[in-house]
């Protein structure tokens, strides 16, 4: 699929970018014209897969989190969220409803889940010590003709 | 973000503003927190109607008030007509944590606290 736009953005896993990137993330498609309810979907599922790699890929110490978004024709929108923290051993149990590493600190263990509903694909590929990566794809409603 | 308490009698009103997200999240747990755990409180309602941003922080905040209401016999309402914010809490099952409320009508019939 032809890509008519990408933009690659680096920040330091620190929470306070978690809103940086949403804005971004909106900022960036508002050409395509995206619906309010696409708009709030894909800055939440950035949020989502943003503070996946701070909380739990570098788990309180300091890396770089790579958010790349790619506009493909069909008004397709590609995200990536990257990061080279600590991995994830088992993608399926962490992708699993309510499931958390971090019950002591009230993570809800829906962050995998959220992504799901409001993107319409999602894909997940992590190796333990080495990072983690997602993958989204949405296409929005709007006509470009 | 932004929270406001408002007290009359045993019921407390929790307002949120602005952006909810992990970030803000941590914060404003303790501070929720502290405020549940004088115990005074029957009736806990969590007002989202200011929150123009929220992502599953919110489930891991609101679920937290709710084990600290427990505690001491505290019954919690959420407030919000947000659909993408009703969404994230119904496919947490919130609705089995706290009474969900889905409108501003519904707010004034069932926030009418027997306490007030």
């Amino acid at each position: 699929m032809e890509i008519t736009n990408e933009m690659r953005l680096m920040f330091l896993s620190k929470s306070e970018n978690e809103s940086f990137s949403r804005v971004a993330a909106a900022a960036f498609i508002s050409p395509l014209d995206p619906t309010v309810s696409e708009l709030v979907e894909i800055k939440t599922a950035v949020s989502e897969a943003v503070s996946n790699a701070i909380i739990h890929g570098y788990d309180g110490t300091i890396g770089v989190v790579t958010l790349e978004m790619r506009i493909l024709e069909k008004h397709t929108v590609e995200i990536t969220v990257s990061d080279s923290g600590k991995g994830i051993y088992d993608i399926e149990k962490a992708k699993e409803p309510l499931y958390t590493t971090k019950p002591d600190e009230e993570r809800a263990g829906m962050g995998f889940t959220v992504m799901e509903t409001f993107m319409d694909s999602m894909t997940v590929e992590s190796e333990p010590g080495k990072g983690t990566r997602i993958l989204m794809k949405k296409r929005l409603q709007t006509d470009p003709t | 973000m932004d929270i406001l308490f408002e007290e009359t009698n045993q019921a407390l009103t929790i307002f949120l503003s602005g952006e909810l997200d992990h970030h803000n999240a941590v914060a404003a747990k303790d501070r929720i927190a502290m405020k549940l755990s004088t115990g005074c409180y029957r009736e806990i309602l969590y007002h989202l109607g200011g929150l123009t941003f929220m992502d599953s922080s919110g489930i891991g905040l609101i679920a937290n008030g709710c084990k600290v209401a427990s505690v001491f016999g505290g019954t919690v309402f959420l407030f919000t007509e947000n659909p993408k914010h009703l969404k994230i809490f119904t496919m947490a099952n919130m609705q089995e944590l706290t009474t969900i409320i889905s409108d501003g009508k519904e707010l004034e019939t069932l926030w009418k606290s027997p306490t007030k």
